[in-house]
């Protein structure tokens, strides 16, 4: 048996192992099938995620389940086959604990690191590793620090530290923060700020809790307060995040704001030249033939003063993850398909190219690495 | 498309018109044609402007949606033309009263200038045509070179021409070939799409509009002249019939893919 915990340890992997083995033959006793039926076993905050190899079993126990975590867990389980093959047949010890280890940090931890997260060094990280690798490498960065920052320190190639990370990382060492992008979009879940995060927090960054309404990102949250050091700024949320202050909002709803946010874009520059009334007839003719699909679309509204509005009920249900990001991205990019088509129809197709893709740049400003998410190739006409 | 087949039988009253005058003309009928030439541009005028007026202004002065504004600066130029008309109607009796008249017109073409201008302008803010200081430039600097070089020609030539009129003359000419070159850009900004037909009209309407002044201008037709008379009753019909499609585009539901 070979496991590992990733935090703090949850279950006895003894214990766990037993119940997984006991539950997977309970169910397939039931069922009477030959081929092994269960999926997952779920707890009040954990979820036992089970997958079967030709001779093995793997659980990954996380929050909750996911189809990426789910291919990590099948993958893992190829490789652990293929590697020892062996033991199939015969029971050796083959060493399995160092020579499979570099398998799972590649799949489980490597991925999570990226140039811009930031290492936090534990206090006493002495303790955790043995590895020499990592110890020369801890013992030389600051304690708080990007991965790309460490590697311009040691004068080392970022991939390498990349590695090192994870290394760090596995040994439990420190601990790794996704980096804050300037184009996340944060929520404040208190508006004034607590007395005890002011004192650390400059008063400009407290005074920003009230535009992090869910719907803005921080690139333009910055604009507003007027903040000269966008780095800085970025830094401060962070903290401000370590404090629950705010909340980093679900990708549903990043989604919902993006292409909220290009829609409004869009549509602006469309009611300039075709003018308001065109405008707003052909959002609501490319809505209703879209809404048969995609029935949310019917809660993305447009006014009289041309603002688009998303309706707090798909907000709150992209917040929930009650909808899907994907689904989000698809229902959106046909609609706004649908409206390219119709300024084509008004202006011709080179014209709507050059609005779509001025749309394209502004967005470009205000969602630096997020607007790629939206398919404008697929969206000229 | 339904909705802008409205303009339809307006353009059909136009070529009618057209015909008629042409078929008066052949049977040498000078007295209607004098009658028809007084009466039928104010008329064709104010009819045009007052549909246009009725329609684009009831939502009054809208400064952001700049179509609707250049529409409704169309259709109130159109009601100033019509005063104007009536005037030279009035005036244009007395032979020496060209530069009255020029100066009449002017309030008019004004309002159409202005109104096509701020369209212009907000269509190279969107598109960001290049630059657009160089197309403005361009759009100003042809037609104003081209008269200035026709003056000077006409100054040298034949001596004694350059007097007031004829230097007012040829600057309101310049304008107007302003505005058309501008009509033109913009019908070939948008050649494919809808938004080509009522800017098309437009254009149309203001060609008509110039070819009238050249001739005034350049072969020294009085513009009162009953024949010559009937490019501006075209012309406001034209102007007229492109106000009407721009109101069928708005709120028609044009039978558009989705």
């Amino acid at each position: 048996m070979y496991h590992k915990d990733f935090q703090e340890e949850v279950f006895d992997p003894q214990l766990l192992c037993s119940f997984v083995v006991a539950m997977t033959t309970f169910f397939d006793e039931v069922t009477r099938s030959s081929k092994p039926q269960a999926r997952a076993f779920e707890g009040a905050d954990y979820t036992l995620i089970v997958e079967f190899g030709e001779w093995t079993v793997g659980a990954v126990s996380a929050d909750k389940e996911s189809p990426r975590l789910r291919e990590k867990l099948k993958c893992v389980i190829a490789k652990f086959e293929n590697q020892f093959n062996l033991l199939r047949w015969v029971d050796l010890d083959l060493a399995v604990y160092t020579r499979f280890e570099r398998h799972v940090i590649e799949e489980f931890i490597r991925d999570q690191i990226e140039p811009d997260s930031q290492i936090i060094v534990k206090p006493h990280w002495e303790f955790y590793t043995k590895n020499p690798d990592v110890v020369s490498f801890l013992r030389l960065v600051p304690t708080i620090c990007t991965v790309k920052d460490a590697a311009g320190f040691l004068e080392m190639p970022v991939e390498i530290a990349l590695n090192l990370t994870a290394e760090a990382l596995w040994e439990k060492a420190i601990t790794v923060k996704a980096a804050i992008r300037e184009d996340d979009i944060y929520e404040a879940t208190a508006l004034t700020g607590s007395k005890r995060s002011a004192e650390e927090v400059p008063p400009e960054v407290t005074r920003v809790l009230s535009q992090l309404d869910g719907e803005t990102p921080l690139t333009i949250a910055a604009e507003r307060v007027k903040t000269a050091d966008l780095k800085r700024f970025l830094r401060d949320i962070g903290v401000l995040a370590e404090k629950h202050e705010v909340e980093l909002v679900s990708p549903a709803q990043a989604v919902v704001v993006l292409f909220s946010s290009a829609l409004q874009e869009l549509m602006d520059r469309c009611a300039r030249i075709l003018g308001r009334r065109v405008t707003h007839r052909m959002f609501f003719d490319s809505r209703e033939t879209q809404a048969q699909i995609y029935p949310w679309l019917a809660f993305v509204d447009f006014d009289e003063s041309l603002d688009v509005e998303i309706k707090s009920s798909l907000m709150s249900a992209a917040g929930k993850q009650k909808i899907t990001p994907e689904i989000l991205n698809d229902g959106f990019r046909t609609f706004l398909h649908s409206i390219m088509r119709n300024i084509r129809s008004y202006v011709g197709a080179k014209p709507a190219n050059i609005i779509l893709e001025r749309t394209r740049e502004e967005m470009g400003k205000q969602f630096p690495r997020r607007h790629l998410d939206i398919e404008w190739e697929l969206l000229n006409v | 498309m339904s909705k802008t087949r409205r303009a339809l039988p307006y353009l059909f009253g136009g070529i009618l018109i057209a015909m008629i005058w042409v078929v008066l003309w052949f049977l040498g009928l000078d007295d209607s044609l004098l009658l028809m030439a007084t009466f039928l541009p104010p008329f064709a005028a104010l009819v045009s402007g007052i549909i246009g007026v009725a329609y684009f202004g009831q939502e009054g002065f809208m400064r952001e949606d700049r179509f609707h504004m250049m529409n409704l600066m169309m259709a109130l130029g159109l009601v100033v033309f019509a005063i104007a008309e009536t005037a030279t109607g009035v005036i244009g009796s007395s032979e020496t009263s060209y530069l009255a008249i020029i100066l009449m017109q002017l309030p008019g073409l004004l309002l159409v200038a202005l109104g096509v201008a701020s369209y212009l302008r907000t269509v190279t803010e969107v598109l960001n045509y290049r630059n657009d200081k160089t197309i403005v430039g361009a759009i100003i600097c042809i037609p104003f070179g081209f008269s200035v070089i026709a003056a000077a020609i006409m100054a040298i030539a034949v001596p004694g021409a350059l007097t007031i009129e004829f230097l007012v003359n040829i600057m309101v000419t310049a304008g107007i070939g302003t505005l058309v070159l501008t009509l033109g850009l913009l019908v070939l900004v948008f050649r494919q799409g809808e938004l080509a037909a009522p800017l098309g009209l437009a254009f149309a309407a203001m060609l008509l509009y110039l070819a009238r002044n050249i001739l005034w201008c350049c072969f020294s037709i009085t513009p009162i002249e009953p024949l010559f008379q009937v490019l501006i009753v075209e012309s406001y019909i034209l102007l007229g019939a492109s106000i009407l499609v721009a109101r069928g585009l708005q709120d028609g539901k044009s039978g558009i893919a989705t």
